[in-house]
């Protein structure tokens, strides 16, 4: 069984909104150099859960990225963790374009790997929060999609899932091949193992570009009219006292005072 | 397919009751609507109840799709379904719900018609200027906001719960409803939804909370959430968690608060051991008031809170759960 995982590598949306900024055209959010590039939040999941399949059902493992820029160092740490190859699709032009683009790309590049049973990817990128990769490139491809997924099972043939919905789960089957978007609870990324490292680092990554896809650049399906921040919040009144147990009360009366409790 | 009219809601139905999001978009949707001066209009599997609740609502028309298979939900039935009632009544915009059924549908909706899709709107303005709607929408986990259009026809877009007060019913109101038969006979059938599962505890839900005491990583594991339980209790408070939290297995996931998690909108919210990364805040920016309690003095969510106390939350929150009985027993 053939497992691609789609991976980005985005800003760490975990560093502080004070170190980004909008440039000047007012398009694009620029993080200051001391900010960490990493893989995007879920689709450290998607590998997780990828990886596990390879553990329990033997599946070969692929990772697939689209960049404008040369990211093979943080593809092959991410190979390190235990996935088996890599693809970078390296193209400044395609990847400066919408999520609808992103999908032609990929779906372009996985019908070049030919052989793919399975797509994992993370449910949302960290930096635009759309949503609309994973879907999209389904819906490309022909093949059955399933959103916010918690948790992957292989029965023979037949994949077996728990979808999040609103007040619960769903349980889901289907044939093969298929594409899920993956959230993160249960499938937290395993660390990079010594072993692992080094196959990693012997690896040959690919890398193709717009050319080798066959591909022009797709035409763009949202216009972003504006980024920015939202206001700066007014300053945090600190409650200060003492002892722990008086700076308590005195929040309390602080709080019965603005008729909260 | 070109000068679409009209603003078309696709809306969600269990056991023949509307879901509030989609009496939420009928609202969005006629202000859209009326703005344009043209019809609002919605769609919907199920019974005849929820057209006639979309009706009394505020939709002009109501298509009722017909097929068996419709329900209960299925992307690989509501696809074609929705793609077909799309090309029938031609929409210029299309609204759908933020959710599990939404975030499924819309992106491979927006392939199948060759249209843009804007997600997770939290507001919509109509552009006179374009004849379009601007979808404004959060990114880098909340960190800046992005007002975006999707280029095409229709154009699609996914909103957030909450976003919009639902539309209320009206006695005497209703919108002409007109049975749409769906044909799904070219649909190869692949995919089977074998059990839905009610997780919801039988407790108040975070999201209509008035007060919500909020854990995070500060609290150090489950143990960590007893004062906090506590907290709650005395302040009839319902308690939610950071990514962080639920990810450790401290706490279940329904407890997530944020911007993949729930959305709260409480008077009151009190993030203990939070640090206060944006896509937490996204999930409270709607409280009236944020206290924060936290032992590091430069956590974020100190640019955020209100209030704010800095200390060892293993003190600081007996130490209010105990006052703030006092004052109720006053």
């Amino acid at each position: 069984m053939h497992v691609v995982v789609l991976v980005k590598r985005v800003p760490d949306p975990e560093a502080p909104a004070s170190l980004f900024r909008v440039d000047d055209a007012g398009q694009h959010f620029v993080p200051a150099r001391s900010v960490p590039w990493l893989t995007s939040t879920y689709d450290e999941s998607a590998l997780e859960a990828a990886l596990q399949l390879k553990d329990e059902h033997g599946a070969s493992v692929t990772l697939l990225s689209l960049a404008a820029d040369d990211v093979t160092e943080w593809l092959q740490e991410t190979l390190a963790t235990g996935a088996d190859e890599a693809v970078l699709v390296q193209d400044a032009a395609l990847a400066s374009g919408d999520s609808f683009a992103t999908a032609e790309v990929l779906a372009a590049a996985l019908r070049k790997l030919g052989d793919v049973d399975l797509v994992l990817c993370g449910r949302q990128a960290s930096d635009t929060d759309a949503g609309i990769v994973g879907p999209a490139l389904a819906e490309h491809l022909g093949w059955p999609s399933v959103t916010v997924v918690r948790k992957v099972a292989l029965q023979g043939d037949t994949l077996r899932v728990e979808r999040a919905v609103e007040d619960g789960y769903e349980v889901l089957e289907m044939a093969l091949p298929a594409l899920l978007t993956v959230t993160s609870e249960q499938y937290p990324l395993r660390y990079a193992t010594m072993p692992n490292i080094m196959a990693a680092s012997m690896k040959e990554i690919p890398v193709w570009t717009a050319a080798d896809l066959g591909l022009a650049a797709p035409g763009a399906r949202i216009a972003q009219q504006r980024l920015y921040q939202p206001e700066a919040r007014v300053a945090c009144e600190l409650v200060t006292a003492d002892t722990p147990e008086e700076a308590a009360a005195a929040l309390a009366r602080a709080l019965r005072a603005r008729g909260l409790i | 397919m070109a000068d679409g009219r009209g603003v078309l809601v696709l809306a969600e139905q269990t056991e023949g009751q509307v879901a509030s999001i989609s009496l939420e978009l009928i609202a969005a949707g006629r202000r859209l609507a009326d703005a344009a001066g043209e019809p609002l209009l919605a769609a919907v599997a199920g019974p005849e109840e929820p057209a006639r609740a979309l009706g009394a609502a505020g939709a002009d028309r109501v298509y009722l799709l017909d097929h068996p298979d419709l329900t209960p939900y299925l992307l690989e039935t509501a696809l074609p379904a929705a793609e077909q009632v799309i090309r029938q009544a031609r929409p210029r915009v299309v609204l759908l719900g933020h959710t599990a059924s939404g975030k499924d549908l819309a992106p491979r909706l927006a392939v199948r018609l060759g249209a843009g899709l804007v997600t997770d709107a939290t507001a919509l303005e109509y552009d006179a200027g374009t004849g379009g709607v601007v979808g404004r929408k959060p990114v880098f986990g909340g960190m800046a906001l992005s007002e975006q259009v999707a280029q095409g026809d229709p154009q699609l877009l996914t909103v957030r719960q909450k976003s919009y007060e639902p539309a209320e019913p009206e006695a005497g109101r209703d919108g002409a409803i007109e049975r749409f038969p769906v044909d799904l006979s070219g649909v190869e059938r692949r995919t089977r939804l074998v059990e839905r599962v009610r997780e919801r505890a039988a407790a108040k839900r975070l999201e209509d909370a008035e007060i919500v005491v909020a854990g995070g990583r500060g609290l150090g594991g489950p143990e960590g959430f007893q004062p906090l339980y506590e907290l709650a209790d005395t302040l009839d408070a319902v308690v939610g968690a950071s990514r962080v939290a639920v990810d450790s297995g401290w706490v279940p996931s329904e407890m997530q608060v944020g911007l993949t998690g729930k959305m709260t909108s409480p008077k009151l919210y009190i993030a203990v051991g939070i640090s206060g990364a944006m896509q937490h805040m996204a999930g409270c920016s709607g409280a009236r008031t944020i206290v924060a309690i936290n032992k590091d003095p430069d956590a974020a969510i100190f640019q955020h809170a209100h209030l704010g106390v800095v200390g060892d939350f293993g003190k600081v929150v007996p130490a209010l759960t105990a006052a703030c009985r006092e004052l109720r027993d006053r």
